[in-house]
């Protein structure tokens, strides 16, 4: 699996990934922001895509580093999704762990 | 829920299946051919398949244990790669069309300890349909002499099941 690393010049800005085969867009939980510039992890399988929205708003609780493949945000609350048998870690931008 | 210590290893499903192809004849009549554990493999590189446009049903019986099957744990059936569409049953009830990658859909709910019948239905593109037509002179497809590539089909995979699981996080 291919990691890419994009990284965007702009302020108080939430992330949303489009989940093209089922047309749904969904909130992007990790991403680092520092100094108004922000770095969102992409992870792609061979042939994926991810379109990335970006939207001005007040910055909320997310992740800034996990070892799960992915961070889902439901009505329920956040989820890592696990892949394999072992301990992940998991940051978010308040310092929590 | 189950404990990220707990989840249980990906498996790779054995790469032959049983395949039966159905496609049309020029002639409009139906044909189909059975192969036996046919290897995972591009339609399109065997010589004898190169030319085939339509169906290819992909059937495979395998053995669930129940850690895969607890509660809280997806199990995402992965196809790897697939040309060009999928239809996906499971123990003979239809689950889901796919059209693109990932060919991915959760398989869980459809699951049972034992033995479990997977199908597969593969349908590719008619390119390679007509490819055929051109070659053989039929002056309604002659723009296909000129360039003659076939378009990679089937289910070449690997296929796998990927157990998943949902940890709340504080």
């Amino acid at each position: 699996m291919a990691r890419y690393e994009s990284c965007q010049h702009v302020a108080n800005t939430n992330m949303a990934r489009k989940d093209l085969p089922k047309s749904a867009v969904a909130e992007a939980p990790v991403y680092r922001s520092e100094n108004g510039s922000v770095t969102l992890d992409i992870f792609l399988n061979p042939y994926g895509s991810e379109l990335i929205g970006l939207a001005e708003s007040p910055e909320g609780e997310h992740v800034v580093r996990t070892s799960f493949r992915s961070v889902e945000r439901t009505a329920d609350g956040v989820f890592g999704v696990a892949t394999e048998p072992g301990t992940y870690h998991t940051e978010f931008n308040d310092g929590k762990k | 829920m189950v404990s990220p210590k707990d989840v249980p290893l990906a498996l790779t499903l054995v790469p032959n299946w049983d395949l039966t192809l159905v496609g049309n004849d020029k002639d409009g009549k139906e044909w189909s051919e059975q192969i036996h554990a046919a290897p995972l493999r591009d339609w399109s590189l065997s010589q004898n398949l190169r030319y085939f446009s339509g169906h290819g049903h992909y059937s495979l019986d395998v053995q669930i244990a129940e850690p895969y099957l607890r509660p809280g744990l997806a199990l995402e059936l992965d196809l790897g790669e697939v040309h060009d569409v999928a239809e996906v049953w499971v123990n003979n009830r239809k689950i889901d069309t796919l059209l693109m990658r990932p060919y991915r859909v959760d398989v869980a709910p459809y699951l049972k300890a034992g033995s479990n019948h997977f199908e597969i239905v593969v349908t590719n593109t008619l390119r390679n349909r007509l490819v055929d037509d051109g070659s053989s002179g039929d002056p309604h497809f002659v723009m296909f002499q000129r360039r003659v590539f076939f378009m990679p089909s089937g289910m070449i995979g690997p296929v796998r099941l990927l157990p998943e699981a949902r940890v709340k996080l504080p």
